[in-house]
C-alpha cells in the first residue's frame, strides 16, 4: 500500500466568475521511504500539488488516499491534525521565528503536538544533531547563515517523526554550496528512512532525488528514475 | 495547546515588542487609575460630609424657607424668605422640642484698630449653644437679654479673635462689623469646621441685631430645633405648627403647598447618598468611555500585530495549529495586555489615592484616606473584559487566515 495515492485529482480556483483549473486529473503514488522531486516551471501546478498532498489545501475532484485512508474531504481542523501528526514542512524562506533561539524554533511543532515539556529539549537536540547543528542550540535564528537556517528548518520538520517531509524550493534562497549541503542532507535523511517530497524548478536540484515527477500545465508529463543521480552540482 | 504553552507563547510575543505593548496599554492604565482615584476622593468627601452630619446628632431638625418640596425638583434660587422670629416663638411653645434657635448669616468686613478682615457673621440667639454645643475660652455667650435688646455684642471664633486682637485680651474691647460697633463679650474655644465653614473664623452676634442693624430684614435663614422623642413625629408636628403659623390652606399636608421645608440628619444622609450615586454613575460613564477608547487602541495594535506576523501564523498553521489555537493565542495576548494595564492602573490609582488623601488631610480636617476595594477588583475584571471584547476581532482575523496565503505573505 502506497503512503500517498492520488487518483485523478483536479484543482480549480474560483475567483468571482472566473474558474482557473490548475490541476487536471493528476494520478500518482508515493511509497514510504521514497525521495521524490516534483519538478516543473512556475505556474505548472507543482506547488498546488504539494499543498494538496501536504494537507494545506483541498482538492476539487478526485481521490486522495493517505496510508490507505481516504483524506479527500477533510475539515479545517482535520487538515490541521494531519499536518500536525503526519507532515513536516521545509520552506524556501526558512520561516524561522525571528529573534528566537534555534532550540525554541525546533521545539515549536511540539507545542502543537502537546509533547510533554520535559521531553522537548531532548527531541529537539536529536533533530538538530541529525542536521549537524547541535552546537548552535542557543544561537538566535538571525545570527545564522542561510544554509544553517535551512538546516534548523529541516530539524524543525523532523521533530515528531512525521510520515513525510515536504520541501518547497528548499534551495531557492541559498547559494550553490549551501544548497548542495541541504540536498545532501535530504539524501542522508532519506537513507535513514525518511520519506521526502521536494518541489523545485531546477533540474540539478531535482536530480538529487531518486525519482523525478515532471509537471507541466497541471498534468504529469514524466515520472521516473531514469536520471543519473547527483550527489553534487558539478560531477557530470 | 497546553495552557502553559499558550501563556508562554503570548508573553514572549508581547515582550518582543515591549515598548509598543506598554504604550498600547497606557489608555487602559490611565482610565483605571483615574476611576480608582475619583472613587477614592468621592468616598473620602462623602465620608467627611457624613461624619459632619452625624456630629449634628440624629435628633436635630432644620426648618428653612422653600417653595414646595425641594426634593421633588430643582431648587428655586429666588425663594421668598418666610421664616421669622415669630416662628421661633411659636415652635418654642411646642412640647416636641427641647431647644429652638434661629440663624441668619452674612459676610462682612470686621475691623479693630488697624486690623481689618472679611469673615462670616452668624446672627443667633441664646439657645444656639444648646443645639450646637461649644466651649468658651473667655467671657460668656449671648444671653436672652442681649437678643431681646438688640445688643451690640459679639462672641468671636478663636482664629478671628487672634487675627483682630493678637495676644491681647479681647473681652470688653470694641470692634466694628461693617458700620456698627460691637463689644466683644466672649471668645470660643477651638471648634473646627461644620459643613466646610471654619467656625473658628466666625463671629456670633444677636440675630435681632443682625436683622435690624446689619441686613435690615425681618427673616432668618433657618430655624434649628432639638426634637424630643420620635424625630419623624416631631417633623410632622413641626409642619402642622408652621402651616398654622403661616396661615397655609393645606389640609392634606401636601409638601408642595408649603412655604417651608423641614429636614433632619437622616434626610441629609439620604441626599448625600443620592449625590454619591449620581457621582458614581458619572464616574462610571467616564470610565466606560476611556476604556472603550483604550480598547479600540488595543484592537488596532492587535490588528497591526496580526498583519506583521502573518508569516508566523502561516508557519504555525503548517505545523498543525488549528483555528482555535491561533484564536486563543491572540486572545490571550490581548487579555494579557489589558490585564497588565488594569493591574498597573489599579496600583497607580491606589498610590495616587493615598498620596492625594495624605495631602488633603493637611488642608481639610477629618479627611480620610479611602482605597476602594470594589474599584480594585472591578478595575482588573473590567480590563480583562475589555481585552476579550476588543481582542476577539483581531484574533478571529488571525485564525481565519489561509495557511498558504499566510506563508506566502511578504
Amino acid at each position: 500500500m502506497a503512503l500517498i495515492d492520488l487518483q485523478k485529482i483536479t484543482k480549480d480556483y474560483v475567483n468571482g466568475d472566473v474558474v482557473t483549473s490548475v490541476l487536471h486529473g493528476v494520478s500518482l503514488e508515493i511509497e514510504e521511504g521514497e525521495f521524490v522531486a516534483i519538478m516543473g516551471p512556475s505556474g505548472s501546478g507543482k506547488s498546488t500539488l504539494m499543498h494538496i498532498i501536504g494537507f494545506l489545501d483541498q482538492l476539487t475532484t478526485g481521490k486522495y488516499l493517505f496510508a490507505g485512508k481516504d483524506v479527500s474531504k477533510l475539515s479545517d481542523d482535520e487538515l490541521a491534525q494531519m499536518r500536525r501528526k503526519e507532515v513536516g514542512f521545509v520552506f524556501q524562506f526558512f520561516n524561522l521565528l525571528p529573534r528566537t533561539t534555534v532550540l525554541e524554533n525546533v521545539t515549536l511543532p511540539m507545542v502543537y503536538e502537546q509533547t510533554p515539556i520535559a521531553e522537548r529539549e531532548k527531541e529537539a537536540r536529536r533533530a538538530l544533531e541529525s542536521v549537524g547543528l547541535a552546537h548552535r542550540l542557543h544561537h538566535l535564528s538571525n545570527q545564522l547563515s542561510g544554509g544553517e537556517r535551512q538546516r534548523v528548518a529541516i530539524a524543525r520538520a523532523l521533530v515528531g517523526n512525521p510520515s513525510i517531509i515536504f520541501a518547497d524550493e528548499p534551495t531557492g534562497n541559498l547559494d550553490t554550496k549551501s544548497g548542495v549541503e541541504v540536498l545532501k542532507l535530504f539524501q542522508e535523511l532519506n537513507k535513514q528512512g525518511n520519506t521526502i517530497v521536494m518541489i523545485t524548478h531546477e533540474r540539478e536540484a531535482a536530480e538529487f532525488a531518486e525519482r523525478i515527477i515532471s509537471i507541466r500545465d497541471g498534468d504529469v508529463v514524466q515520472d521516473g528514475n531514469g536520471h543519473k543521480r547527483r550527489t553534487d552540482f558539478f560531477d557530470k | 495547546m497546553l495552557t502553559s504553552d499558550l501563556i508562554k507563547t503570548s508573553s514572549v510575543a508581547l515582550r518582543r515588542n515591549a515598548s509598543r505593548s506598554l504604550l498600547t496599554i497606557l489608555g487602559i492604565v490611565i482610565g483605571i487609575a483615574a476611576v480608582i482615584l475619583m472613587l477614592s476622593i468621592g468616598k473620602s468627601a462623602e465620608g467627611l460630609i457624613l461624619s459632619q452630619v452625624a456630629d449634628l446628632g440624629s435628633d436635630l431638625i432644620f426648618i428653612e424657607a422653600s417653595a414646595g418640596d425641594p426634593t421633588s425638583g430643582p431648587p428655586d434660587p429666588f425663594i421668598e424668605q418666610t421664616m421669622t422670629l415669630d416662628d421661633v416663638k411659636t415652635l418654642r411653645k411646642s412640647s416636641y422640642f427641647s431647644a429652638v434657635s434661629a440663624t441668619l448669616q452674612t459676610s462682612s468686613s470686621v475691623t479693630h484698630d488697624q486690623e481689618s478682615t472679611f469673615t462670616q457673621i452668624a446672627g443667633v440667639d441664646a439657645d444656639y449653644l444648646e443645639i450646637f454645643p461649644a466651649d468658651l475660652l473667655h467671657g460668656r455667650f449671648l444671653d436672652e437679654s442681649d437678643v431681646d435688646s438688640y445688643g451690640k455684642v459679639a462672641v468671636l471664633g478663636k482664629d478671628i479673635a487672634q487675627d483682630l486682637f493678637g495676644d491681647q485680651d479681647s473681652i470688653g474691647q470694641r470692634m466694628k462689623i461693617g458700620d456698627i460697633t460691637v463689644r466683644v463679650i466672649g471668645v470660643f474655644d477651638e471648634q473646627g469646621t461644620r459643613f466646610f465653614q471654619n467656625l473658628d473664623d466666625q463671629i456670633a452676634i444677636p440675630v435681632t441685631t443682625m436683622q435690624r442693624d446689619i441686613l435690615g430684614v425681618d427673616y432668618v435663614n433657618y430655624i434649628s430645633a432639638v426634637a424630643v422623642g420620635d424625630i419623624e413625629i416631631a417633623k410632622e408636628e413641626t409642619r402642622w405648627i408652621m402651616r398654622d403659623a403661616h396661615n397655609l390652606d393645606n389640609p392634606k399636608g401636601d409638601l408642595n403647598k408649603d412655604d417651608f421645608y423641614v429636614s433632619s440628619q437622616s434626610d441629609a444622609v439620604a441626599i448625600i447618598g443620592v449625590v454619591g450615586g449620581v457621582l458614581t454613575i458619572l464616574l462610571s460613564s467616564i470610565a466606560a468611555i476611556s476604556l472603550v477608547v483604550g480598547g479600540i487602541g488595543i484592537m488596532n495594535i492587535m490588528l497591526v500585530s496580526v498583519t506583521e506576523r502573518t508569516k508566523e501564523i502561516g508557519l504555525r498553521k503548517s505545523l498543525g495549529a488549528t483555528r482555535k489555537e491561533i484564536l486563543q493565542q491572540f486572545l490571550v495576548e490581548s487579555v494579557m495586555l489589558t490585564m497588565t494595564g488594569g493591574i498597573i492602573g489599579v496600583l497607580m490609582g491606589v498610590i495616587m489615592s493615598v498620596v492625594i488623601g495624605f495631602i488633603a488631610g493637611f488642608f481639610v480636617e477629618g479627611w480620610g484616606i479611602y482605597v476602594p476595594a470594589s474599584g480594585i477588583i472591578a478595575g482588573v475584571i473590567v480590563a480583562t473584559i475589555v481585552g476579550i471584547v476588543f481582542g476577539v476581532y483581531p484574533a478571529r482575523h488571525a485564525a481565519a487566515l489561509d495557511p498558504i496565503e499566510a506563508l506566502r505573505y511578504e
